[in-house]
């Protein structure tokens, strides 16, 4: 017998509900309730449910190998209708234009990623979500495979790959190619350790740090800071901290835990699902897990995983044991760690701040003061340069003479940025001696006078054990093209309150200049300042291209 | 009678002179003593032979697909630490969905109101009805890389950004120039078709 129209109605009525479950994982509770009563009232409902949640996790299955392109497959004909593919009605072009009901998603820490305007969309290549969920389905079984081998092999769960001047508690072996033994809380006092796991996650653990190896894919770290690279077979690489589980999906990532107990999570590539733990051991209570993207962050305290406004912070977290051949300043200025090549990032000079700020232009500074930047950990501070003045943490200081005590424009680092203009109307340019330095493979820093800013060498020493910073190089000059007649500014490179590079002006005219300050061992903190030599910031463009430290 | 290799009772009956066991040895905490790889290449063998089936039973009871991959991890585990009651000749599948069902009970009690979507009444339903449906889900599979070639390049957009790309309704909308309501629409027509197609490639496969 043929279903009445009313039980087809339903039917169709309960497909649309089911499908918008699907697509969106949230209906209207009034919506819900009606699938839900149809569901327990109909048999064939509920089939046509379990069926459509079949077909979803059949393509779910597919993810990542669905081509987006028609192929020459398209004009197959159909078996089962005896319709070729034209003569199937069109999808979308048919459809009668209805009025939007755009049902609002259920609040989550973070916002739905928006779609990278520049992702290829006929890209054959698995898809974000297609990689994510086929490292879920295998990360289980994978794990656990690896576990097993793990056992029948005995091979230990992890092992030292390198040191930098690391000392264990009760004198562990810390040396390269140690078995670290499992299952043992072990305390790095000092110095960094670098662990290969048996799952093939990359572990550094920076001290002082207490922590245990629990198998060949997963660790607990009780307090100090670990990052950890899990590429290929090494997803699903999981840490655990006294109220959080972090677990790899298929990323670089690091995680701090304080003396309160509190866990940070960073993500510097792919992404990272973190759950909170009511206890250490209790893995069934990881609930509501987050999912973080690349250069996104959380903190994790008190009950609450709550979002950092700054993001991931590459600079707080040792990535690797093997030095870089120099670090880019440009990057250091933009939170990155100096070999990310990171763009566009502003620093206040009046207040500290740091990140993407607001343009502000003429800045009048009442009280010249020292500012820490607490988001970026290799900065030490910044200030206004205005007689003598305060110029690093530790108190060293430089009597800068007078200035007008003003500034013009933030501390910026590009890439580009909104662009200032000059006088006669003309924008901003970051060409010196024919090189546009915001273009890419190159970089810069605009320090418009009266500015100042000191980097914490010390601190960028123990970010990159082993790296010996010799100099710091730069090419500096002022690129205004419609330069009235004035005082010329001056520029200062400082290392612990000496000057090693003072050049009182600087024109146009003199196009780009050479930087090169030696450093030694025992240097703590590099100053960059210029000012206006007490007349007027007005005309000082200067800017510090391809900045870096060797 | 056990599973014939069972790990556990071969430590037990070749490896009891050695005194030591990996338990002990790697501190792994999950009553794992010893494995021969021959035998946990079996236990992982039969895992990932069901994996499919058994994600789309718990997708059917929590339908979104965080939950289920987060109880996934679950039954996993236990499916492992009980695989000594596992009797090698019954039915895996069936063995599997019920300590699945044990694992949905629990999350679903542990979860807040707002991420339970159906009511004990109908996911008991579910469950006693959902054993068929997802047993076939290897089938589905196999039938829908026919079916897909089936649905003209509008409709295969669709279900790629969907699938691929994770693309949300207002993200595709946006994309295509489309109201939101005509994607769904399109949605619709494009999952009937699907599920129709399957269906009657699986009920010609019975018959």
């Amino acid at each position: 017998m043929n279903p009445s129209s009313a039980e087809s109605d339903e039917l169709a009525e309960a497909r649309a509900l089911i499908v918008r479950l699907l697509w969106d994982e949230s209906l209207t509770p009034a919506a819900l309730a009606r699938l839900e009563a149809l569901m327990l009232r109909r048999a064939d409902v509920r089939l046509l449910y379990l069926e459509m949640m079949r077909l979803h996790a059949a393509l779910h299955q597919r993810a990542g190998s669905l081509a987006i392109q028609p192929t020459l497959e398209t004009a197959e004909v159909d078996n089962d209708t005896g319709m070729s593919d034209m003569m199937i009605l069109p999808a979308i072009r048919s459809v009668e234009e209805e009025p939007e009901v755009v049902e609002e998603p259920p609040h989550t820490a973070f916002p739905r990623q928006p779609a990278p305007a520049e992702r290829p969309r006929s890209s054959l290549l698995p898809g974000r979500r297609g990689i994510a969920l086929m490292a879920l389905a295998a990360s289980v079984i994978l794990a656990m495979s690896i576990l097993l081998v793990q056992l029948a092999t005995r091979k230990p769960a992890a092992t030292v790959v390198a040191s930098s001047d690391a000392q264990l508690d009760s004198g562990l072996d810390a040396s390269q190619g140690a078995a670290v033994a499992t299952g043992k809380t072990i305390s790095l006092v000092s110095g960094c350790l670098e662990v290969k796991f048996g799952g093939g996650a990359d572990v550094v653990i920076q001290a002082p740090a207490t922590f245990s190896v629990t198998s060949p894919v997963a660790m607990a770290l009780a307090s100090g800071r670990i990052s950890a690279t899990a590429a290929g077979a090494a997803h699903g690489f999981v840490v655990d901290t006294p109220n959080a589980r972090v677990t790899d999906l298929g990323t670089e990532f690091g995680v701090g835990v304080d003396s309160a107990g509190t866990t940070e999570v960073h993500v510097f590539q792919g992404q990272v699902k973190v759950a909170q733990l009511h206890s250490a051991n209790d893995s069934a209570s990881a609930q509501n897990p987050t999912i973080l993207s690349v250069g996104q962050a959380v903190v994790v305290a008190a009950g609450i995983v709550k979002p950092s406004a700054t993001g991931a912070a590459p600079q707080a977290f040792v990535r690797t044991l093997s030095p870089p051949p120099s670090l880019d300043v440009v990057d250091l200025i933009c939170g990155g760690d100096g070999t990310t090549s990171l763009r566009t990032g502003a620093i206040d000079q009046r207040t500290g701040e740091s990140g993407p700020l607001q343009p502000a232009f003429a800045m009048d500074v009442a009280n010249p003061i020292y500012h820490p930047v607490p988001n970026l950990p290799v900065v030490d501070g910044c200030f206004v340069p205005n007689g003598k003045i305060k110029i690093d943490s530790e108190g060293h200081t430089f009597d800068f003479g007078i200035t007008s005590g003003t500034s013009f424009y933030q501390i910026r680092a590009g890439g580009t940025f909104p662009w200032p203009r000059q006088r006669n109307g003309e924008p901003f340019t970051a060409v010196l001696g024919g090189v546009d330095y915001s273009q890419p493979g190159h970089g810069f820093f605009l320090l418009h006078p009266n500015a100042g800013i000191t980097f914490d060498l010390a601190a960028l020493r123990r970010l990159h054990p082993g790296f010996k910073l010799d100099d710091f190089r730069s090419v500096v000059g002022n690129t205004h093209t419609f330069r009235l007649a004035n005082q010329p500014p001056r520029i200062l490179v400082l290392v612990d309150g000496t000057p090693r590079y003072d050049r009182w002006k600087i024109w146009p005219k003199d196009g780009p200049l050479e930087i090169d300050v030696p450093l030694t061992d025992s240097d703590h903190f590099l100053t960059v300042a210029t000012t206006d030599n007490g007349v007027s910031p007005r005309y000082d463009w200067i800017i510090f291209g391809d900045p870096n430290l060797r | 009678m056990p599973w014939p290799g069972n790990p556990f009772k071969i430590f037990v009956e070749t490896q009891r002179s050695v005194a030591i066991s990996s338990e002990q040895q790697f501190g792994l905490g999950i009553g794992v003593k010893m494995a021969d790889s021959e035998l946990v290449e079996q236990f992982i063998r039969i895992v990932a032979s069901h994996e499919a089936r058994l994600r789309c039973y718990v997708l059917s009871l929590v339908p979104r697909w965080a939950d289920a991959d987060e109880i996934m991890q679950e039954v996993n585990v236990v499916l492992w630490q009980k695989f000594e009651q596992f009797q090698p000749d019954s039915n895996f599948f069936a063995w599997a969905c019920q300590i699945a069902r044990f694992k949905v009970r629990d999350y679903r009690r542990k979860k807040s109101r707002e991420r339970v979507i159906f009511s004990d009444a109908l996911v008991d339903l579910l469950a006693d009805e959902c054993v068929a449906v997802a047993d076939r889900v290897n089938d589905s599979q196999t039938a829908l890389d026919s079916c897909l070639r089936k649905l003209n390049p509008e409709q295969r957009q669709l279900i790629a950004l969907r699938y691929n790309e994770d693309a949300s309704i207002n993200q595709i909308a946006s994309s295509l120039g489309r109201t939101v309501g005509a994607i769904y629409k399109a949605l619709e027509r494009t999952h009937q078709l699907l599920h129709e197609c399957i269906k009657r490639r699986l009920e010609g496969a019975s018959a």
